[in-house]
């Protein structure tokens, strides 16, 4: 089996009702990347021709082929999506933010699926790259996943479904647009210390969670040594 | 004649009422392989800013809904309380495995990771 590729693993995800089992289940079929589910009916295990060499086995199940095909995504109204800044705005002046994160390709607009917010998380990060791009560093700002444009769960988050949440990348001594954890060699640790005072800096948060122990104003949270999750309060 | 109950048969009676009727340690549940639903994801790197999987590098992050998460937060317990990162949510969690229950409405969600290239389990939810 070759490398998977970021195309890859960008590809939609759509089940393959061609492939219906003669007892009623869908073998195959499913694309291996992003999230795919499976129900409450028997679990199958089968291999699928189209997919040798790529997803040899997939799960699927006999409730997918009898549930409607769901409805577009209900908007929340009162949200905002995060803007994708141009390239310029994006750090090459020092100012401005990237973002990355998950179901980057599902884009509705010019923002990462999982980018939206209460406005005043948008006012938080906007208060925070104003901040940095006044200071004498140069202080790149990776904003990743906030919540889904319908809310609601959002794998593998606990929570980060009412628009407060905001995570967010560490710096990097190269300012390279690529994650990093702070016990890589290119972690910058005092660009993320201007990182986490900005957003202190609001008066608008609520807690950090991050894993450096150097680093100050935050609290260690397992799984936060690539990112950090900022709460806006409520 | 009547005898008096010895401990173990005390305890026994005490176990039965305790669990014999509550939903998720029902007997039934014990001895069958159960349905569930979820979701999974094929990844590299870590929760939290995830890669496309690789030879070198590929994880399954599991996300489990439904009766079936219900049931392992349950059976969990009160004593594995985990970080919540929001007060409107509650965390139980043992090792890599994690469940979270949203207060308002009760839903239970659970994960649990493995990376494929040790078989050994990496943790399965993040804030």
């Amino acid at each position: 089996m070759g490398n998977l590729t970021p195309d890859d693993w960008r590809q939609d995800i759509s089940p393959d009702l061609s492939n219906l089992h003669p007892d009623g289940l869908i073998l195959g079929g499913l694309r291996e990347m992003g999230w795919q589910g499976f129900g409450d009916g028997p679990l199958v295990l089968d291999s699928h021709p189209a997919d040798v060499g790529r997803t040899p086995w997939t799960v699927s199940d006999a409730s997918a082929a009898a549930r409607p095909a769901p409805a577009g995504p209900a908007l929340n109204q009162d949200w905002t999506q995060l803007p994708r800044l141009d390239a310029i705005e994006a750090g090459e002046h020092g100012s401005g933010y990237y973002v990355y994160g998950t179901d980057d390709t599902e884009r509705i607009g010019t923002a990462a699926r999982g980018q939206w917010g209460r406005p005043r998380t948008m006012e938080v990060i906007n208060a925070v790259a104003d901040r940095l791009a006044t200071g004498d560093s140069y202080t790149p700002l990776g904003i990743g996943n906030i919540s889904l444009p319908t809310g609601g769960r959002f794998p593998p988050h606990r929570w980060h479904q009412d628009g407060l949440g905001v995570d967010v990348r560490p710096a990097r001594t190269d300012s390279a647009q690529l994650p990093v954890t702070y016990r890589d060699q290119q972690y910058d640790r005092a660009a993320t210390q201007r990182l986490i005072d900005a957003f202190h800096a609001t008066g608008q948060v609520d807690k950090i969670y991050f894993n450096d122990p150097m680093i100050g104003g935050v609290q260690p949270s397992k799984g936060h040594d690539n990112h950090f999750h900022v709460q806006i309060k409520r | 004649m009547i005898r008096p109950i010895s401990g173990w048969t005390l305890f026994a009676i005490v176990m039965v009422l305790a669990f014999g009727s509550w939903p998720g340690f029902a007997a039934p549940d014990d001895k069958a392989h159960g349905k569930f639903s979820g979701e999974y994801t094929f990844y590299s790197l870590s929760l939290g800013d995830t890669g496309p999987p690789t030879k070198k590098d590929t994880k399954v992050n599991i996300w489990m809904s439904g009766s079936f998460a219900a049931q392992l937060y349950r059976r969990l317990g009160n004593e594995s309380r985990g970080e919540s990162c929001s007060e409107a949510i509650e965390v139980r969690e043992k090792g890599n495995l994690v469940c979270s229950r949203v207060r308002a409405t009760g839903e239970v969600n659970c994960g649990l990771g493995f990376d494929l290239r040790t078989g050994k389990s990496v943790l399965g939810m993040i804030c």
